[in-house]
Parts: structure tokens; sequence; C-alpha cells
């Protein structure tokens, strides 16, 4: 698992890094001071995607990176990460139409099959990450490209004009997060009723459960139950 | 020109030649219309000038629930969401999360998993076929094809307890063993459904009525089918050879011995064909699975994962078995500890995101997982290949007769749980 205790996570890093939990080993206490060592180790951010040297990577993937950085626009790849045999690149959110034209016609992707949203709360200006998944009949290929843009400006231009499968998948994600695709033909509510207000998917968003009420006993609804530290 | 809106008794009306567009609202309440899927039509005459699909009647959350519960329970919601084909989503569910955990599943479990799934893609293939013939009026292929998916059901049962929404999958393998009389009953069905094959060929394939009603409806070329991302049937009535049980084999399928079938016609009678021809297809999986099944573990070792018990059923449903309980109850305490830990807390599964797509019946169905590490999935997100080829319905129908409408609709078969999830 990789984590950054909260001494490391000040240190500016040149590959952007997306937190996605935290944690606090043992020794908690009621006060916001969880940690008791004196020296912050113990509470750790948790990390996902933390790209490894490109050499650690099979002959395939780090032709398909290597041949990627040469066919994207300058400096518009963050990171590229291999996980579970699984290609992950991070886009910069200006290059994204550009490169999911170069993606489409340089490397024949040729259909963009899903997109969808995660919403890390505690990542500070990474918030969203929209994810895409591309792939190739031709070559049999597949690439997942993430975006990542902060929750204080939810815009990301759409990419209708590229692959108009996009269509329904863009208006899902701005339902449920709220997030803008710019130029985006008809960008309503697909699956929430029209006059609806919150973005459902959202970690702010609360579940809204009712509890369950038995004779002498009541279950609190899901969000509301005891939690277990994992 | 202003809108006007006319009633029933208007009708009259409507022979006023100012009166050249007519919206009609199809659904969410239509019989033919597969669940509650709205369809707002521009009419001109008989001739569809405009559609648009409208969903969300069916929208229940589950992405939403699946956050609050542990790993293993969201298998009991991902089954609800495409319910013609429940076991399809819970294999794509569990095989992302396998993927995260980076675990293997036994053998015998895969040929499990691949057999159920060849017996559920032949069950949502037949209802396929069932509907769709009986929206263009013939009734007796829906009842037909309904008597054979009772087999199914009824081997299901036997298997999962369930006629629907099994919840049998379980991440690291499958909730209960099967014996050799399931494999027997396969056995039967495969024969029987051999024969009532020919049924279905002298219903649909030949009669020049159905023939009619489907040939050249629906067109929709492959361009057009990669652009709208279509999968499944759909790209393979173009001539595209693309299967993912091939091209991007999961379960053991590369072990399987099967074609894919294509054709070139780009209509709603080519899809049928696609769609009857894969019953063949899965029936000679199906007896391949009967043949090589070997006696084994249906769960991985890893005893900080694999599930404590084996579900058994009783007189009264399903249930952990007498003999666990007992094991649990009055002979071994650590046992129980066990249990309820990984029961009632689950286990974490390491931060990261994956994406497995498998071949539903419909096309690619694949879940975005998402782990920061803890016991509770982050994120789900399921795409459904339903909710995408739901797209194509415009470039399918504009141009058409209203008449046609249905026949692409069926030719689809969209299921609204899966849309709306």
């Amino acid at each position: 698992m990789n984590y950054l205790t909260s001494n490391q996570k000040d240190i500016a890093h040149s590959i952007p890094i997306d937190i996605v939990g935290y944690k606090s080993d043992m020794f908690g206490s009621s006060d916001n001071t969880s940690d008791t060592s004196g020296y912050k180790i113990f509470d750790k951010y948790i990390l996902i995607h933390v790209p490894d040297n490109i050499e650690s990577y099979d002959d395939y993937h780090r032709n398909f990176i290597i041949q990627l950085n040469d066919i994207l626009p300058k400096n518009s790849l963050e990171k590229a990460v291999v996980e579970h045999g699984q290609l992950i690149i991070y886009i910069k959110k200006k290059d994204i139409l550009k490169s999911a034209k170069l993606l489409r016609d340089k490397i024949t992707l040729s259909q963009c099959v899903s997109v969808t949203a995660i919403h890390y709360p505690i990542n500070k200006d990474r918030e969203l990450h929209i994810v895409y998944e591309f792939k190739s009949h031709t070559s049999n290929r597949r690439l997942t490209v993430i975006v990542a843009i902060p929750d204080a400006d939810k815009h990301i231009t759409s990419l209708y004009a590229i692959y108009p499968s996009v269509d329904w998948h863009e208006r899902e994600v701005y339902d449920m997060f709220g997030v803008i695709f710019d130029k985006h033909p008809s960008l309503t509510r697909i699956l929430m009723p029209d006059d609806w207000e919150g973005h459902p998917q959202r970690k702010d968003y609360p579940l809204g459960g009712i509890s369950v009420e038995y004779i002498n006993a009541n279950i609190p609804p899901p969000d509301k139950r005891r939690k277990y530290n994992g | 020109m202003d809108n006007i809106y006319l009633h029933g008794q208007d009708i009259e009306k409507l022979d006023n030649p100012l009166f050249n567009k007519l919206t009609i609202n199809m659904g969410p309440q239509h019989p033919s219309t597969h669940g509650v899927l709205r369809l707002v039509v521009d009419l001109d005459g008989e001739i569809v000038r405009d559609v648009k699909s409208i969903i969300g009647y069916l929208h229940t959350g589950i992405e939403k629930n699946l956050e609050f519960r542990p790993w293993t329970q969201a298998v009991t919601f991902v089954t609800r969401m495409d319910y013609v084909a429940p076991l399809f989503n819970e294999a794509a569910y569990v095989l992302s999360v396998e993927k995260l955990l980076d675990i293997k599943v036994p053998t015998r479990a895969n040929i499990i998993r691949i057999m159920t799934m060849e017996l559920n893609r032949i069950s949502s293939h037949l209802v396929a076929i069932g509907t769709g013939g009986t929206e263009l009026g013939a009734t007796t292929v829906l009842t037909s094809a309904f008597k054979d998916r009772e087999m199914i059901l009824d081997i299901f049962e036997s298997i999962t307890g369930l006629r629907m929404n099994h919840a049998y999958y379980r991440i690291g393998g499958v909730a209960r063993d099967i014996n050799d009389t399931i494999i027997q009953d396969i056995r039967k069905f495969i024969k029987t459904m051999t024969k009532n094959l020919k049924d279905y060929e002298s219903l649909c394939n030949g009669n020049p009525l159905f023939k009619k009603r489907t040939q050249g409806v629906a067109y929709l070329e492959r361009d057009g089918c990669l652009q709208l991302g279509i999968t499944g049937p759909i790209i393979r009535a173009t001539g595209l050879n693309m299967d993912l049980r091939k091209s991007n084999p999961y379960c053991g399928y590369e072990n399987f011995d099967f074609n894919v079938i294509t054709n070139n016609m780009c209509d709603a009678y080519g899809r049928y064909l696609i769609r009857f021809y894969e019953l063949v297809e899965s029936l000679k999986i199906l007896q391949q699975c009967c043949d090589n099944i070997t006696p084994g573990p249906v769960m991985i070792e890893d005893k900080k994962i694999a599930w404590p018990s084996q579900i058994s059923i009783g007189s009264d449903g399903i249930g952990n078995s007498r003999e666990y309980i007992k094991h649990i109850m009055s002979q071994s305490m650590e046992s129980l500890i066990h249990h309820f830990k990984l029961v009632t807390d689950g286990f974490a599964v390491p931060p990261g995101y994956a994406y497995k797509p498998i071949e539903s019946p419909k096309g690619e169905l694949g879940a975005h997982v998402v782990s920061n590490g803890g016991t509770l999935p982050f994120r789900v997100h399921m795409r459904d290949p339903s909710f995408n080829n739901l797209q194509a319905v415009p470039a399918m129908c504009i141009g058409g007769q209203l008449a046609d409408l249905v026949v692409a609709v069926a030719s689809i078969d969209p299921v609204m749980g899966g849309v709306d999830r």
C-alpha cells in the first residue's frame, strides 16, 4: 500500500499525487490530535496511482507509454501507471479534447466505451476524477484516461465532437456529480428528475436512509451504522 | 406556430393540414417499450421525424447504496441491475474486485461461472427473441421462448436457490458447489433445447411475415455503431467480429471451443439471427462445461477473503448449512469469531481502480471499481450495454415508420433495470 505521512504530504511533488483516504493507525484519542508520537508518523494518507519507474513495466506497456508520450500534446501527460495489467494515464484538463482526437486518429482507439467520475473530497484541488475507457478493435488495446479537475471549477470539455457515444455517459456524470461538460449538445439530467437538487453520487450527498424499527430495537440506516476501520 | 395540445375527442382536427407534425408520447407504461422506457416521437403521418428516448424511471441508486456496505454484500445489489441477465452483473463486479485483490479463482468455480453465465445468456436471448416476436404480433414465439426459459430458471433454482437475483457469485468463488444431479439436469436441458431450437427456426428464421417486418428495419451500419459505442449482437450484425470472450478472455473462456457469430445484415433480422445462433454456441459451451468439470474447491484458499460458509438449500429456503451452524455455534469459538469478523467487518481491498469488461448478452458490461483501502467500496459504476445502446434509437428510427420503432427497440433489447440502475 502506498501512503504518505503528514510530514511528507507537504513536500512539493513534480508528479501530481492523488490522495484517496486517511488513516490513523492505533493510539487513537478522542481529541483532534490522534497522533501520540509527536512526529505525525501514525497519520497516513493513502495514495492511488503512484507511478513506478517506467523501466519496471513490461515491454508492451512501456512501448505503449512511450508511444503515447510522443503522440499526445506536449506536457499533457501527467502520469502513466500500470496496475493489474491495465494502463491508466492522467491527462491535463485543457488537453483532453485534443488528446482524444489524437487517440482516435493516431492509435485507432475507435470507441469510447464508458465515462464516469469519482469524487475524492480529501484530494485537494483534484477532487473529481473523470474516467474515460477507450478501446481499439483493430489492435485490441484498451486505455484508461483520467482527468483530475478541482471541485471549485467543475468544467471540462465534452468529447461529444470526437466520440458521439459519450453523450449519455457525460449526462450521467453531470447528473450524479455536477460536472459541467462544455460544448455538450444537451447537458440535462438523465437519471434523476429534472427538478432534483444536488448531485447524488458526490460524497457530501447523504444516503438518506431511514432506520428499520422493530419492537424494542432500532436498526439505523446503513450510513449511520457503526464504522469498522479496515 | 405555437404548440397546440389536442385531447382524444379532438382527433378530427388532425385532418387540418396545419398539423403536419404530431408529437406523441410512448411510455413509460407501454407494453412494447421493454419496461419503463419513454419515447417522445415526432410524427409526420406514419413517418418518424424525430425520436427522443427518456430514461430514469427505474433509477434506484444502486451505485450509491454499494458505497455503504461491505464488498461482498454489493453482489446482492448489482444482481438487480440487469434483471434478465443477473449473473453477468455479478460476474462483472466480482471480476473487477478480484482484479483489485490480485487473486485467482479455482478452476471448478470458473467452470461453474461459465456454465451459469451461458445458461443465463440463453435465457436472456430467449427473452429478447420472445418479447421481440410478441411485439411483432407473433405470440407463439413468446410462449415457446418462456417455456424454454422456465427450464433454465428451474436449473438456477436448484443451483442458487433463486430464480432471479441470485447473488450466487462471491469474491473468490461461488456461494455453493453444484452436484452431479444438476449436471445431469443441464445435460438433459441441452438435449431438449437443441430439439426446441428447430421450433424457433421454423417460426422465425424463414417466416416471410417475420422477415418482412424485420429485414431492412432499424438499419445501422458499422461506422455508426462504432461512433455510438454499440457493442454486442448489434455490432456483430454489422460483420465486426467483436466478442470479449474471444478477444479478452476471462474466467477461462480461452479453453473452450466456440465461434463468434457475425453477419452483414445490419438490421433487426440480422440481430435476431445473431441471437439465435448464439444459442447454439452457448449450448456448445455448456456441453464442454459438463464434460470438463472436475471436482475441487469452489472458493479460494485465502481465509482472509474466502467466505467461511457454503450456502445450502433447506426446506424453508437458502441459508447457512446446518453442519456449519453446528460447527461455529458449538464446536469452535475461533471459527465463530472468524465468521463474524468476515461477515460484519469484511475484508479490506488494496487501494486502486479496476475495470474488467465481460461479454454480456447485450454487449460489453464492465464494472468500474474504486477502492481506497477500506472494507467498503469507494465507488462502483456499471457500464451497462443497454444504457449505451439505447442511444442508437434515433439513428435507427428517424425516417422510418412508426411501427418499425417498436422493432428497433426490440432489436436493441434494452433492460431498463440495467439502463437506470
